[in-house]
């Protein structure tokens, strides 16, 4: 505070910030949490300090400068914190666009299973132009130089991804793709279901392909329920099996659970399994859950509609039980759960994700998405690279230039 | 009074974006941006756990 200027005139100018964001704290109710929206601070404050916040003359000196410096009260104009955010999204686009290119190659539209809550469910297993071409494979690659000409500004792992990337007829294909990869340094990741996983081990190693992410849904009969294999009874077994065989190549490993009414009570059990196989000890192997159910429920026509579903609050409370914590992939929840209880600043941003940035998603058929889970729809397409490259500029604009101050 | 009503904020985290780091970010960004790597870079070490970066918070880093 300027030393020239009386407390009470200085106190006057301070006003409760817009971007000031109060939530009541269920367990304690004498105190309340502040979140700032552009500052990134997290405070827990007294009852008696929130309500004087609301009329500054109230505060201590000590308290007047600690709120100011957090940001919840200052001297900014309604006006003024508007441009402010304006600065900081300018910023922030700017800083996104200098983040390193994401590519992924859609090895194949094709899939081997029929989880009946596929959000491609109605794009995979169509007749023509299901999986990259032997002589499409070197096109990918200059692509990614033609998107992006600095080579120093991509990622140097591409992602394997689908339909299932990994089917057993694919093997020459990814072979090709490793191949030529791995000579322009580059090294992979494969999402995959992990079935046909045995087949491509010679792929498996911190040069080439160094991580897998597969899908799990539960213990064994709640698993083979959700993950159908298109001909086989059962998934699980053979599953368990090949992660068992990646990690002894010492690939890592991710396994994703897709949560929802009909498996968010078997997660602890499966917990338990996965902590039996000796897995969750083992460094190279991580845990996370997907929220499927209500809003998160890509088939609300056809999938969990007969079911209850569940909410969020429902599913974090589930997925942070005591006896098991496990990492949920629910964007807001992990960043201001961070940074309660690590300290860390709260992650800002002005758009939702890489979608909006830096993500290039390259499929068979010669079209750019920025978003996996818009891959194989015509109204996402924001370009094409064969025969040559060319973006559908409006497409484009739509995904890259989204962020918080143009949103409706 | 005073030292109970001083003893009624506790700040859960720090390095917030005050006016100095808006600046210095600013400043970072016309003279070194490519020096921001990935999105994980920029946040904490990238190790190669992450994978590849799309931003999708699974890892609880952010």
């Amino acid at each position: 505070m300027p030393l020239d200027i009386p407390i009470y005139v200085y106190i006057c100018k301070m006003r409760l910030s817009d971007y000031t964001i109060p939530i009541e704290i269920d367990s304690q109710r004498n105190k309340v949490l502040l979140l700032h929206g552009y500052t990134g601070a997290i405070d827990i404050v007294s009852k008696e300090v929130f309500e004087a916040m609301t009329s500054c003359q109230s505060l201590s000196k000590d308290n007047l400068l600690t709120l100011q410096s957090r940001g919840y009260i200052t001297e900014k104009s309604p006006n003024e914190e508007k441009l402010h955010i304006e600065r900081l999204a300018n910023i922030f686009l700017k800083r996104n666009r200098t983040y390193k290119k994401d590519f992924t190659f859609i090895v194949s539209y094709s899939c081997n299973f029929k989880c009946p809550y596929c959000f491609e469910k109605n794009r995979i297993n169509k007749p023509t132009n299901n999986h990259l071409q032997k002589r499409d494979v070197e096109r990918l690659f200059e692509a990614m130089l033609e998107i992006e000409p600095n080579r120093a500004l991509h990622n140097d792992v591409i992602t394997l991804f689908g339909g299932e990337p990994l089917l057993k007829s694919n093997l020459d294909i990814v072979e090709q793709i490793v191949s030529i990869g791995v000579k322009l340094n580059y090294k992979f990741t494969v999402t995959t279901n992990g079935y046909d996983l045995d087949s491509f081990l010679h792929l498996i190693s911190k040069d080439k392909i160094f991580g897998v992410q597969i899908t799990l849904d539960g213990t064994k009969e709640i698993h083979d329920k959700r993950r159908i294999h298109q001909s086989d009874k059962g998934s699980f077994s053979k599953i368990i099996n090949n992660i068992k065989l990646v990690l002894e190549k010492g690939g890592l490993v991710k396994v994703r659970t897709n949560v929802d009414s009909s498996n968010l009570l078997n997660i602890k059990d499966l917990v338990s399994f996965l902590e039996n196989q000796g897995f969750l000890n083992n460094p190279n192997f991580r845990l996370y859950t997907e929220y499927i159910s209500g809003e998160g429920n890509f088939c609300p026509n056809e999938y969990e509609e007969d079911s209850r579903t569940i909410s969020i609050d429902e599913y974090i409370k589930e997925m942070t039980l005591e006896q098991i914590t496990v990492p949920l992939d629910f964007t807001l929840f992990n960043n201001i759960n961070n940074a309660i209880t690590k300290g860390q600043p709260l992650f800002l941003n002005i758009q939702h994700c890489g979608a909006n940035a830096f993500s290039y998603i390259l499929d068979p058929n010669g079209n750019i998405y920025t978003c996996h889970e818009f891959v194989g729809t015509n109204e996402n397409i924001v370009g094409k690279y064969k025969p040559v490259l060319i973006w559908e500029k409006d497409c484009l604009s739509l995904w890259h230039n989204r962020n918080i101050i143009n949103l409706q | 009074m005073k030292k109970k009503e001083s003893q009624e904020i506790k700040s859960l985290n720090e390095n917030i974006m005050t006016e100095f780091s808006v600046s210095e970010l600013e400043e970072r960004l016309e003279t070194d941006p490519i020096a921001f790597g990935t999105v994980a870079d920029s946040a904490m070490q990238l190790t190669t756990e992450c994978f590849t970066c799309h931003m999708c918070f699974t890892c609880g880093e952010f």
